[in-house]
């Protein structure tokens, strides 16, 4: 007989749990399933052992395989989960939709993450008809080189908290935060944070280039509602559209190509150090005119490049 | 167009799917169109719905999935003759659900896709929400002549300015556009350097589409997802950054990764310029310090001091 593929193994482990009402134990699904019943006369161990990783493939693709005692247990009897394959019968999403999942998805490509979007884009694709294809030529990319973002990313999904140290703008130290993260996404090109503070009880945002550690993993958590979210992102909102500069850009130049005008220019921004970045990119043909913060930090700026260059 | 799928898991995937993506479709699919929805070749669909047709529980002599493999081999049609046992495709798994819902919500920070009813259905579904502020603005006609030009493979001509501060007007032949951590990259075969060069949409002023075709060597050409390539030409440069201007690194390419010791990071880079370095060490206000070789440490010297005349002060 020829010998079951690993595809074919995995595939048939599913249906026989599947149409077992009351699940089965590992001896049961041995002799069920083709590819195991194969190697039954074999060396046991390694039967385990192929068992055991056919266990996390299925888990990692998330088909949610649960056992009613300790796994270690010999007589544990395997299953999955109800409700894990149905889909609202209506549920149908149109070319574009899934031409949108798509880059979606392909906006992890490179990252740890790209699998689980991977894996989840072929499910989806059973709920369409044809991707339509007129976004061609757009390839959207989350990149980051903080080690800290996969990290973060992975915590999000799995709903576990995570600590780190954080040193605000213009702080000397840094302190210690421990955090239930929400969101992560990039607001004027840098990646942020949103979370609540598992101390302070408050929904906040945090920068990740000023996360100075490691991030770690917590057994603490704690349940944020969409409101909650909702809230903490309209006052973001809020907070940078009251942050408004004045800058004075010159005619003919870069800044005038980044800002589409010349002359008097007002434009709001999220964090005083970040956007001083962005003019200083610019220092050359942009001026500003206020807030005096702003306009001193650049200064400052300058000054140290100055200094630690002499 | 989808991506190519070869792996085991992948096709593991496509078959806990597929039974789904069949029913959904009234139980007929063109076998050509089942590929192509799923990224596999003909012949590869044919194994794995052999696979799943002759699937079996040992112990009950079960079968679960009765494909009619005449339709498929005769007509080049995709059906069941019977129920399958998985009569829609798998749930997403957390991790995956929120894979997704991170990537609509980066999409959604973007000009192109703002306001997108699609989208925002989508994000519905997966309970993310739309972008507060979205990414560093860029005018909707650029992007649209470019990506016009893309799609009907026509050169572009265009003023830029490049890092060093250099504007010309460029003749391009765009291929991509990269839109990384929410800034917009026009990735095109430039004929002047023959090879493929990223350029910021944001240096680039009234691009026009011209009434030439993109060459053969531009339509041929592999566009690499690094943005900054490595040339011989490029000289090596020893910085010093403190970690919460980390991201300084992403903007070159390195020979090794950076040492860490405390709050700070210490490593080499490849610039092709000291005048664009200096520009990428002056826009991290102090929080990068050039430590060799001197020529680059001169170079960023002149150019910070070249802006401290151009600071205004408050003196009459």
């Amino acid at each position: 007989m020829e010998k079951a593929s690993q595809t074919e193994r995995l595939l048939n482990l599913v249906c026989v749990l599947l149409t077992s009402e009351l699940g089965m134990t590992r001896e049961e699904l041995y002799d069920s399933v083709r590819g195991y019943q194969q190697k039954k006369a074999g060396n046991p161990d390694a039967l385990l052992k192929l068992f055991e990783r056919d266990k996390n493939l299925i888990r990692e693709y998330g088909v949610q395989m649960v056992s009613d005692i300790d796994e270690s247990n010999q007589s544990a009897r395997y299953k999955i989960a109800e409700g894990e394959f149905s889909w609202p019968a209506e549920l149908q999403l149109t070319g574009k939709q899934l031409e949108l999942l798509e880059l979606a998805a392909m906006a992890w490509s490179k990252t740890s993450i790209q699998t689980w979007a991977d894996f989840g884009m072929v499910k989806m694709r059973a709920l369409g008809h044809n991707i339509e294809h007129s976004m061609i030529g757009i390839a959207p990319r989350i990149t980051s080189a903080d080690s800290n973002f996969e990290l973060i990313g992975k915590a999000i999904a799995d709903g576990e908290s995570i600590s780190f140290d954080y040193k605000k703008m213009d702080a000397k130290d840094s302190d210690s935060k421990v955090i239930q993260p929400a969101k992560l996404r990039t607001i004027e090109g840098e990646w942020v944070l949103l979370g609540k503070d598992l101390n302070t009880n408050e929904m906040k945002n945090y920068l990740l280039r000023r996360i100075t550690s490691k991030v770690e993993t917590g057994q603490e958590t704690a349940d944020i509602s969409p409101d909650q979210i909702e809230r903490a992102e309209e006052e973001l909102s809020e907070f940078i559209q009251g942050n408004v500069a004045k800058l004075m850009i010159s005619e003919n130049s870069e800044a005038e190509f980044r800002y589409g005008a010349s002359g008097e220019v007002q434009t709001s921004f999220m964090d005083e150090e970040l956007f001083s970045e962005d003019l200083l990119d610019l220092a050359s043909s942009i001026q500003v005119i206020s807030p005096e913060s702003l306009k001193a930090r650049i200064e400052r700026a300058i000054q140290r490049v100055v200094m630690d260059h002499a | 167009m989808p991506r190519v799928l070869r792996t085991n898991h992948d096709l593991f995937g496509i078959a806990l799917s597929i039974t789904g993506y069949i029913n959904r479709n009234g139980n007929n699919v063109a076998v050509s169109d089942a590929a192509e929805h799923f990224g596999i070749d003909v012949k590869r669909l044919r194994k794995l719905i052999s696979t799943l047709f002759t699937l079996e529980n040992l112990s009950t002599t079960d079968f679960y999935f009765d494909f009619d493999m005449d339709a498929f081999d005769k007509k080049g049609i995709l059906r069941l003759n019977r129920k399958a046992l998985i009569s829609g495709p798998p749930k997403l798994s957390n991790q995956q659900a929120s894979a997704l819902a991170m990537g609509l919500e980066y999409l959604s920070g973007f000009p192109d896709f703002t306001g997108d009813q699609d989208l925002l259905t989508l994000m519905k579904a997966f309970g993310a929400t739309p972008r507060i502020s979205p990414a560093k603005s860029q005018n909707p006609e650029k992007l649209s002549v470019l990506r016009s030009a893309i799609q009907e493979e026509m050169q572009i001509e265009s003023e830029y300015i490049n890092t060093k501060g250099e504007r010309s007007v460029r003749t391009l032949e765009p291929l991509r556009i990269d839109i990384v951590n929410g800034v917009y990259y026009l990735r095109a075969y430039c004929p002047k350097n023959k090879a493929v060069r990223s350029f910021r949409l944001d240096r680039m002023n009234q691009p026009v589409q011209t009434q030439q075709a993109i060459s053969e060597t531009a339509r041929k050409s592999w566009v690499d997802d690094e943005i900054n390539y490595t040339e011989d030409s490029e000289k090596l440069v020893e910085v010093e950054v403190d970690i919460q201007a980390k991201n300084f690194f992403r903007n070159f390419s390195s020979p090794e990764l950076p040492e860490i010791d405390g709050e700070t990071m210490r490593g080499k880079i490849y610039t092709g310029d000291y005048a664009s370095l200096a520009r990428h060490v002056i826009a991290r206000g102090g929080k990068v310090k050039v430590i060799a070789p001197m020529q680059a440490v001169k170079a960023v010297s002149q150019a910070a001091n070249r802006l401290t005349l151009s600071v205004p002060t408050d003196e009459d």
